[in-house]
């Protein structure tokens, strides 16, 4: 349990390593929020237009989204593909640690250090400008960090099982980006799927995806009623279940690969 | 007069050869290639797919309906692609500070800012072009744009200004990194800023984020006011002028100090990692 | 003799950042980090004419690099000024650099996906080489360094030391009248080093190429440098030839002499001190200036029946480990 703490801590160090990166990335993301926010400024108009979500509201879901993006970031996929390209597998099978629990470790790591030096000052600054996002309630703030953090686990064995790959093709190269753009047009974290066709958002919400960013979103704007919120949970809870079990049937598949190939 | 014709000839001569090695060198990794082909069409089909569905909800974004967008977000995107094809060396400023990159240059009698430039010419940039020509060409049809050479020639010159513009402004970037060693992710603040200005118009901005964007840093005219002029719209800053000849006279005029930016930064250098 | 190379006043400073570890440390640099001037080269003066072969040498961070990256129009110096063949590095770089060849023995100048071939196709067409220059030079090149061995292999693929040869090669294609090789023989096995070696002397033979060399291996000295440059801390702290600095440093030679039998009583010599006397085995050292090898075996034949006897030169290394520790001493 040490070592993960121990890696867990330098991801953190990590993080604000490099003064001008954190300034940058925090930057990168307002850029989106304000885009974003303004886009839907646009898109509502002067006038009151009939939909089922105010603009408040919908201001606070693109300042949420932008916000989850930042504690999303996982480095799961570029350190599978890394260690492959370098050989470096074999020596991860000496270590008397768990490979897939150190990386998770690390993005954890990662997290708490995006929550600190990124999530905040982006929060603070969104919030002077558009006022604060605040949880409609305390079972709701409740909820919303139970889903997200079960959003993140689906997203991050979806990258894991992906960063696997680089044990068939040592190149993922911008493959990864393509399931990027995937993923985030899937989960609503621009456009929510409640605004897509009837159809398609019936299929939508029974996928992985929208529970990684509409479903905790939604518990903390409101969109949802708590007692509503326990069915998608509960999906959620169900894709994180599989997802984890994929990621480590997967893991043995790929490392029986090495074991028989060679590093 | 001689000598000139000369110099650019030695020069056109390396852009060639160098040309000739880096698609070699490309050929080398044929995954990539595919790779590219995936993620960009998706990237911007995505993109372009979002706003059809927000604006068949509420019927327009600020005064442009779909069409409109859609032919903004084709220039935007256009120039996107060729901007990567030929300005992609300016992403990489900070790793070649960082690692002593630039001492191989500066052995060589030619100018290190050409050599940096040339020495890579990313064919693979193409692939963000294929998915920014179709939404541009369907852009065109839907907005009823009249192809004749007038009107050809402006929306090149546009493009041309709007690579000019985001070029310099990559540039301008890298060579932080000569005076901080590091530029962080500027590069990826400024390709979010393109998106976020070029894509949408930039009407729909408060009026501070409309003039800092059209005379500090004039992102703006990437696709905004020659879309504009393009579809006979009014909203935004007021132009004097043809958008089209501005366009590439700001284009010039950024990409030149983002030259001497490039330059200062050089004789700075440190050849760091020996 | 012309003057090649000068350097008048020549430094170097370096703004260095200070990182404070852990995390305390980690967040105080966020906010603020503390910087400080550090002189990497501080005013040094030499003056080399054409057609010498010079060692620059010192310890790990003395200065070497950066002067010699200095001389090749990479750094702008702080002040002072340096010139090749007449002309400033820095603000006449692409004329000056047209008459450099410059190998770093840690870093390649090649192409790393390409051919090694392509790389001089490239270099070719830069350097504006003609046809029958690039050939001939090819020519020589592959006699001394074997180059068609290895042109057709991408430079990622090289050994260190046919990666070496195409550095070696690619940097004198365009026939440059001064060269400057930093560190040319790190990491090489003793074929290759002996090769680089050849290369250089045949090219400084053929060519009267003005030649600066820093290096650790003091045997590329003893075999290529007839004058040496010793820096230490940024500063000169010798400059002159091989053999003064061995004489000035190591004026002693030590002879080792096998008697017969051993002697009854301690040895004492007027010319020679000894240092050991083990046995039959008596070590002597004297001032090989003053004394001859002769005279000290003549007076101990005058006693002694002398089995066999063997000389000791004093070790450059160990001269020069002398000189940087003593520098270090005063530092």
């Amino acid at each position: 349990m040490k070592v993960y703490w121990y890696i867990m801590r330098s991801r953190i160090l990590m993080t604000m390593a490099y003064r001008f990166q954190v300034i940058s990335t925090v930057l990168c993301q307002i850029v989106i929020l304000f885009a974003s926010v303004f886009f839907w400024k646009a898109a509502y108009g002067l006038e009151a237009v009939q939909s089922d979500t105010t603009l408040d509201q919908m201001i606070h879901y693109t300042v949420l989204s932008n916000l989850l993006a930042v504690l999303y970031t996982t480095f799961v996929e570029q350190n599978i593909n890394q260690n492959v390209r370098q050989g470096n597998v074999a020596v991860d099978f000496i270590k008397p640690i768990n490979i897939m629990g150190s990386y998770f470790a690390a993005d954890i790591g990662m997290m708490i250090g995006s929550l600190l030096f990124r999530f905040i000052p982006m929060y603070l600054i969104s919030g002077l400008v558009f006022g604060f996002t605040l949880p409609v309630s305390f079972p709701a703030l409740m909820l919303f960090i139970v889903s997200t953090f079960l959003g993140f686990v689906i997203l991050w064995c979806i990258c894991g099982i992906f960063g696997l790959f680089s044990f068939w093709v040592i190149q993922l190269g911008p493959i990864g980006g393509a399931k990027d753009y995937i993923i985030r047009f899937l989960s609503g974290s621009f456009v929510p799927i409640w605004f897509f066709p009837e159809g398609i958002q019936q299929v939508f919400n029974f996928l992985p995806f929208v529970h990684i960013y509409q479903t905790p979103i939604s518990i903390y704007i409101g969109k949802i009623t708590v007692l509503e919120s326990l069915f998608p949970i509960g999906i959620q809870l169900f894709w994180a279940a599989v997802m984890v079990l994929c990621l480590t049937q997967f893991q043995k598949v790929a490392f029986r690969k090495v074991v028989v190939q060679g590093g | 007069m001689k000598k000139l014709l000369h110099s650019i000839w030695h020069h056109l001569s390396i852009v060639f050869f160098n040309f000739k090695l880096t698609v070699q060198s490309q050929m080398e990794y044929p995954s990539f290639l595919v790779g590219w082909l995936l993620a960009n069409p998706l990237q911007f089909g995505f993109g372009i797919l979002g706003i059809f569905i927000i604006v068949s909800n509420f019927g327009s974004i600020g005064d442009w309906g779909f069409q409109e967008i859609t032919f903004l977000y084709g220039i935007s995107v256009v120039s996107h692609g060729l901007t990567v094809v030929l300005f992609i060396q300016t992403w990489n400023i900070e790793y070649s500070v960082r690692y002593g990159e630039f001492d191989r240059y500066m052995l060589r009698p030619l100018g290190v800012f050409f050599q940096m430039i040339t020495s890579y010419i990313n064919l693979i940039g193409l692939t963000d072009m294929i998915p920014g020509l179709v939404i541009l060409i369907y852009g065109c049809v839907g907005v009823g744009f009249e192809p004749t050479p007038l009107n050809l020639f402006k929306l090149l010159i546009t493009i041309l200004g709007a690579v000019l513009i985001r070029g310099a402004i990559y540039l301008l970037s890298g060579s932080v990194a000569f005076f901080t060693k590091s530029s962080g992710a500027l590069i990826e603040v400024d390709s979010k800023l393109f998106d976020a200005v070029s894509m949408y118009p930039v009407s729909i901005y408060p009026k501070g984020v409309q003039i800092l964007f059209t005379y500090l840093f004039p992102i703006a005219f990437i696709s905004f006011y020659s879309a504009r002029e393009f579809l006979g719209k009014t909203d935004g800053l007021p132009m004097f002028g043809n958008a089209y000849l501005i366009t590439l006279l700001v284009g010039a005029l950024v990409f030149f100090l983002a030259y001497l930016f490039f330059q200062w930064g050089l004789s700075r250098y440190e050849s760091s990692g020996s | 003799m012309a003057v090649s190379i000068e350097a008048k006043n020549l430094t170097k400073e370096f703004i260095v950042t200070k990182k404070e570890p852990g995390l305390k440390g980690a967040f105080k640099n966020l906010i603020h980090s503390e910087k400080s001037v550090f002189r990497a080269v501080n005013k040094i003066n030499f003056s080399i004419e054409e057609g010498q072969v010079v060692g620059y040498i010192g310890p790990n961070g003395a200065g070497k690099s950066t002067t010699i990256k200095m001389m090749s129009g990479i750094l702008q110096p702080t002040s002072g000024d340096v010139t090749i063949r007449g002309g400033s590095p820095f603000q006449d770089r692409k004329k000056v650099v047209r008459n450099l060849g410059v190998v770093f023995g840690q870093r390649t100048q090649l192409y790393w996906d390409l051919r090694l071939g392509e790389s001089f196709e490239l270099l070719r067409r830069i350097y504006e080489i003609d046809d029958a220059t690039y050939q001939r030079n090819l020519g020589i090149l592959n006699d001394i360094l074997n180059i068609q061995e290895i042109i057709d292999t991408p430079v990622r693929q090289l050994s260190l030391g046919q990666r070496m040869r195409g550095d070696l090669a690619a940097a004198i294609l365009h026939s440059p009248p001064v060269i400057f090789l930093d560190e040319p023989t790190i990491g090489l096995d003793v074929d290759v080093k002996y090769c680089v070696r050849q290369f250089i002397k045949d090219i400084n033979d053929q060519y009267h190429t003005t030649i600066i060399l820093t290096t650790h291996d003091l045997g590329d000295i003893e075999e290529l440098c007839r004058r040496i440059i010793i820096i230490n801390h940024g500063e000169i702290v010798h400059d002159c030839s091989l053999e003064t600095l061995m004489n000035e440093f190591a004026p002693n030679r030590r002879l080792i002499v096998d008697l017969y039998q051993a002697p009854q009583e301690p040895i004492e010599l007027r010319n020679a001190r000894v240092i050991s006397q083990e046995g039959a085995r008596i070590c002597l050292e004297y001032n090989k200036k003053e004394t001859s090898t002769g005279d000290v075996v003549e007076a101990i034949a005058a006693n002694h029946s002398i089995q066999d006897i063997s000389i000791e030169e004093s070790n450059i290394e160990d001269v020069i480990r002398t000189i940087y520790a003593k520098d270090s001493e005063s530092a």
